[in-house]
């Protein structure tokens, strides 16, 4: 056993033992942003079904002669009617009529985008004119849908029948 | 010049001491080797080492017969293969002292005493360093790995969800085409389409219909099963970024006269290759 070796030896050993370490801190420090990175995903998740099951509200349910604005408007309403999670930013674009609603959930770098289009959620009527509104049957219905959406839940099932009358009543007025 | 030789060679004093010379000195000093120019000490002390550098001074380069230093990493080879080089140094000096006519029996007795490695003092640094940097380095490569995968998991679900999204708004937009459109097609089953669907919707209109783009992606309707209650649509996503496309299977009440679908949801998340 030489120096050499001895010297050889002890710069092999902590050369090593420096690369090493160096891979495990990157290694825990990319785990802990992982980490971090899943919990936002996570809470962007289940916000994003904290929402849907909003809209699941049988009061939301809209028929052909309700006016795409009013559920348009609903749907608004059930979304926003609760505050966004700590951490996520919540960015609702209404859009133009005929265009799908857009629910935005924002968290640091991570964003999921939902589009909902008040036809799909039983259909709407466009194009409803301010005749039509003067006439009463539209705006009872976009009442009954704001109703709905802005009451509990357990007061939905009354909301929603009301709904129905009211788009039986536009059908009957046209 | 030769103490410095014979510190990188390796060449310890005890190594000499066996094959005569200086023999009893079991712990001579670097510093008690002898001078320069004692060519003729040096010669006695008939060790490979010695002779080596002997032979540099003399030639100022490495002789075909001269024995070659230790090399560094000798204490890895087995004992084997040091006996054997011991060996074949031995057979080089015997053909130099036959030209030399120096008698063969002491040129044995003293190769055979000559050792190029005591056991007591074999490396063992070398290679125990050289084990535990190769572990050390195997276990942070092996960490790395399992980050990388869990990154690429992560990843692989930040997909998943973007592609959800697209599926979600594609079902929507074509659930919506339908209530508006051609509600006539909601009690339809998609392969009645081209002949019963007609009747509510030209060729033309249901390719629209069954085809889309939502995210920058594009999307096609594969399914469409109504049911007394339900609908359900199932729609395959083309691959954006990735190489597998995703297929879904959304289910839509049907309720109301006339009949309309309504909020249609997702039911399952599969992965399709194209």
């Amino acid at each position: 056993m030489t120096l050499l070796e001895v010297l050889l030896a002890g710069v092999l050993f902590f050369g090593s033992c420096s690369a090493s370490l160096l891979t495990w801190s990157r290694a825990v420090a990319v785990l802990e942003a992982d980490g971090r990175r899943a919990e936002r995903l996570e809470g962007l998740e289940a916000e994003l079904q904290a929402a849907e099951m909003r809209l699941r509200d049988p009061a939301l349910q809209a028929s052909p002669a309700v006016p795409c604005a009013a559920v348009r408007q609903a749907l608004v309403q059930a979304l926003e009617r609760e505050p966004a999670a700590a951490g996520v930013v919540r960015q609702i674009a209404t859009g133009e009529e005929g265009q799908p609603l857009r629910l935005q959930l924002v968290a640091s770098e991570l964003r999921r985008e939902r589009a909902y289009d008040p036809a799909a959620f039983g259909g709407c009527s466009y194009g409803s004119s301010p005749a039509d509104s003067a006439a009463g049957a539209p705006t009872a219905s976009a009442a009954a849908l704001s109703t709905a959406s802005a009451s509990a839940p357990s007061a939905a099932s009354s909301a929603s029948s009301t709904a129905a009358s009211s788009a039986t009543e536009s059908h009957a007025a046209l | 010049m030769i103490r410095t030789m014979a510190f990188l060679y390796g060449c310890s004093p005890h190594e000499g001491s066996h094959a005569g010379g200086i023999s009893r000195k079991r712990d001579l000093p670097y510093k008690e080797l002898p001078a320069r120019g004692d060519v003729r000490r040096w010669e006695r002390w008939r060790h490979p080492c010695f002779r080596a550098m002997v032979s540099i001074q003399r030639r100022g380069r490495w002789s075909r017969g001269a024995p070659r230093p230790r090399p560094l990493l000798l204490p890895l080879l087995r004992e084997s293969q040091v006996r054997q080089s011991q060996s074949r140094q031995s057979q080089v000096r015997q053909s130099q002292s036959r030209q030399s006519r120096i008698p063969q029996s002491r040129i044995r007795r003293r190769a055979s005493g000559t050792q190029l490695m005591p056991a007591g003092q074999a490396g063992f640094l070398l290679p125990v360093a050289f084990g535990v940097s190769l572990l050390l380095l195997l276990g942070s490569l092996s960490l790395q790995t399992v980050v990388l995968q869990a990154r690429l998991g992560l990843r692989l679900q930040e997909e998943r969800g973007l592609q959800e999204d697209a599926l979600a708004a594609a079902a929507q937009q074509l659930v919506a085409a339908i209530n508006r459109d051609h509600p006539c097609l909601l009690s339809l089953p998609l392969e009645r389409w081209s002949q019963e669907g007609l009747a509510c919707a030209s060729a033309g209109q249901q390719q629209a219909l069954t085809r889309g783009v939502s995210a920058e992606a594009r999307w096609q309707l594969v399914g469409w099963e109504p049911s007394a209650e339900r609908v359900q649509a199932v729609i395959d996503l083309e691959p954006a970024r990735t190489a597998v496309g995703r297929r879904g299977r959304f289910v839509a009440g049907l309720l109301g006269t006339p009949l309309r679908a309504q909020a249609p949801g997702l039911l399952a998340l599969s992965g399709v290759r194209p």
